[in-house]
């Protein structure tokens, strides 16, 4: 095989590489300031913005050109699978939104709107896909991790606007920006620096090209938690990151076969562990809570698990009946017991009496809508033991729950 | 590749802490309890008419013809049974100078505290004239007493004091800023009040009185001595915090 770097005409042009990286970087500073709030923002949004990313993938064309790494016959399966990829991304997305909601597109979607707005997203699209290939291909010539995260980390930020981050005031907050969009954007970031090192800026144009495509001009658009969208928006793009690499080197003949399957295995696993730990810690509408005395005895024992369907808003408190198990919450303890009576004041809302099934008198204090986290729904017997051995006698104020 | 299964290991692990923020997250959505808001609701529980025994100041001939004839006149008020915010009027043999008084007591019924803005006229057809020379001598509120000397279609009661109608017993937002009801603050300073007062059913309600005097320029045609008038004034209460501009104040 002929060693590449002995017949590359051009050389790594460091000078050019912090060009470009200066350029991009100035290209998101001017977003960013208050320079952009100075102009008209139809202009500035749909022509300056137009005008500039074309004019840095002219300058970059002009650039001596440097070539990806894989191999020339393979470019174009290598096209054909960035359209594969970013056809499988759209119906995972649409599954969830199917699962999580769906909504209608915000975009315009006047033939006026599609026109401008394919203008505005493919010049920065073109722009910034040449501007990745140019530095990754100029930066590594193996697969180098490092330097394909850097990138990825780069054109990451330099993707998402500053007042983003600005705007972050909590830790609830921080947790949601990084899990609903600086996690799956550094995703897609990498995935898409590998594809531009197999096959070049045209693999993640398609990639991109059509998975934006499909958000702007789909008349209804997946509308996910930020727990959904996390899932999604991370694990698509790093599980085809994976495939691809089984997929192209498989083609070119440099591993074999069989580790395709074990990579789906593993993507497999990697899911199912993950909905099942999510199941368990309460991020689903139904989750399970252990039993820890026996004031529900003989329906419920202590050491069976319930599952509690989550009460969210006052539509779920008024389905409530008499003769309903709920699990509310009381002195940082939850307690789970039958609905003996509704109280609907006038001034004081709606209160719920309790008892346990196996208490010799009704709960002291009535139950308010605020305090309750749900109702339970089903049981299953002796799942629970492990978590009681593990808890100790102490956490259970049993004063408060049998009697 | 084993680097890779790392990796992955981590960021499956990332994945599933964010689903613990998520759930723990979740569980402190707060469920607004809808609480009924507060009902305002005043009626009158009691109406009456008492004719004007003080003839010294009328030196009217006209009236003293009236007098004569020895015609009584009469007039009654009730609480009207379709909408008890009105008290109906009737007045019979009316003749110039002659006066009377409407007595009613008004009461909150509702459970938000409410103030008394204005009184509405409103005259049956056939009596509608009648307002322009019916005239509204004073009005006395609780111990307060407005005079007017203007007939009732030109009277302008806009300009009042507002009455108080407290309500008994509830504790609202508004309570909090009446006299006597302190607001509890966690502070140790301004010292926690006395125990809330005990409530006074009287409070609730209010006696208002109407002096009426029929024009003493009036002639026949104008008021007619046997014809039967009939009119209603009806209570405009508004929330106690209620400055008419749409806004709601609690710093009254």
């Amino acid at each position: 095989m002929i060693r590449q770097e002995k017949f590359l005409p051009t050389r790594l042009s460091k000078t050019r590489c912090f060009i470009l990286i200066l350029l991009l970087i100035i290209i998101y500073t001017v977003d960013n300031s208050s320079l952009a709030n100075n102009v008209d923002s139809f202009v500035y949004v749909y022509v300056i913005k137009p005008i500039l990313w074309t004019g840095l993938a002219l300058i970059i064309w002009r650039f001596p050109q440097i070539r990806p790494k894989g191999y020339l016959k393979l470019r174009k399966t290598l096209y054909i699978w960035a359209m594969n990829f970013a056809i499988i991304y759209i119906i995972i997305n649409f599954g969830a939104g199917l699962i999580n909601g769906l909504g209608l597109s915000p975009y315009d979607h006047s033939i006026r709107g599609i026109l401008i707005n394919i203008v505005f997203v493919g010049s920065m699209l073109i722009g910034r896909e040449l501007a990745r290939s140019y530095l990754i291909n100029s930066f590594t010539k193996e697969e180098n991790y490092l330097v394909f995260m850097l990138i990825a980390l780069f054109m990451t930020l330099t993707d998402i606007p500053l007042s983003r981050f600005i705007n972050l005031e909590s830790l609830k907050d921080l947790v949601e920006f990084i899990a609903e969009h600086l996690a799956p954007n550094f995703a897609e970031n990498l995935f898409a620096g590998y594809l531009v090192y197999l096959g070049g800026p045209l693999t993640s144009i398609i990639y991109f090209g059509i998975t934006k495509g499909f958000h702007w001009l789909s008349p209804i658009l997946p509308d996910l938690s930020w727990i959904a969208a996390a899932l999604v928006g991370i694990l698509s793009p790093v599980f085809f990151m994976i495939s691809l690499q089984n997929i192209y080197y498989t083609l070119a003949k440099q591993i074999k076969r069989h580790e395709e399957e074990s990579t789906a295995g593993w993507i497999v696993t990697s899911i199912v562990s993950i909905l099942i730990v999510w199941f368990a810690v309460g991020v689903f509408p139904i989750y399970p809570s252990v039993i820890a005395t026996g004031s529900m005895e003989p329906g419920i024992k202590p050491g069976d698990i319930i599952l509690v369907k989550r009460i969210t808003d006052m539509e779920g408190i008024n389905a409530l009946d008499v003769g309903d198990i709920i699990q509310f919450e009381r002195d940082g303890v939850l307690i789970s017991h039958r609905i003996i009576e509704i109280k609907n004041g006038d001034k004081e809302g709606t209160s719920f009496i309790t008892k346990g099934d196996n208490n010799s008198s009704i709960d002291p204090e009535p139950v308010k809508p605020a305090n309750i986290r749900g109702q339970v729904v089903k049981t299953v017997p002796k799942l629970g033991w492990p978590t009681l051995l593990i808890k100790s006698r102490e956490d259970i104020p049993l004063a408060n729950i049998e009697f | 590749m084993k680097r890779a299964r790392f990796l992955l290991l981590a960021l499956v692990v990332a994945i599933m802490m964010m689903g613990a923020g998520y759930a723990y997250w979740s569980e402190r959505i707060e469920i607004k309890n809808t609480v009924n808001t507060g009902e305002l609701d005043v009626k009158f529980t009691e109406a009456d008419v008492k004719v004007d025994d003080d003839y010294e100041d009328l030196l009217d001939k006209k009236e003293e013809k009236h007098r004569s004839k020895g015609a009584p006149w009469v007039a009654k008020a009730e609480v009207d049974s379709k909408d008890n915010k009105k008290v109906v009027v009737e007045v019979k043999n009316m003749y110039p100078g002659a006066r009377f008084t409407v007595e009613t007591k008004l009461k909150n019924t509702g459970t938000i505290h409410a103030k008394l803005t204005d009184i509405e006229f409103d005259f049956e057809h056939g009596s509608k004239d009648f307002a322009k020379y019916l005239i509204l001598k004073e009005i006395k509120i609780g111990d307060k007493t407005y005079e007017s000397d203007k007939a009732v279609n030109k009277v302008d009661l806009s300009d009042w004091e507002v009455k108080l109608l407290k309500t008994s017993g509830l504790r609202t937002n508004e309570a909090e800023n009446v006299e006597g009801v302190q607001p509890e603050w966690g502070w140790p300073w301004p010292p926690k009040p006395d125990p809330e007062p005990q409530p006074d059913p009287d409070e609730d309600t209010i006696d208002i009185e109407y002096t009426f005097e029929i024009d003493r320029n009036a002639t026949e045609n104008q008021v007619k001595e046997n014809a039967t008038y009939k009119f209603s004034l009806k209570a405009i209460v508004r929330q106690l915090n209620d400055r008419g501009d749409g806004r709601i104040r609690f710093d009254e």
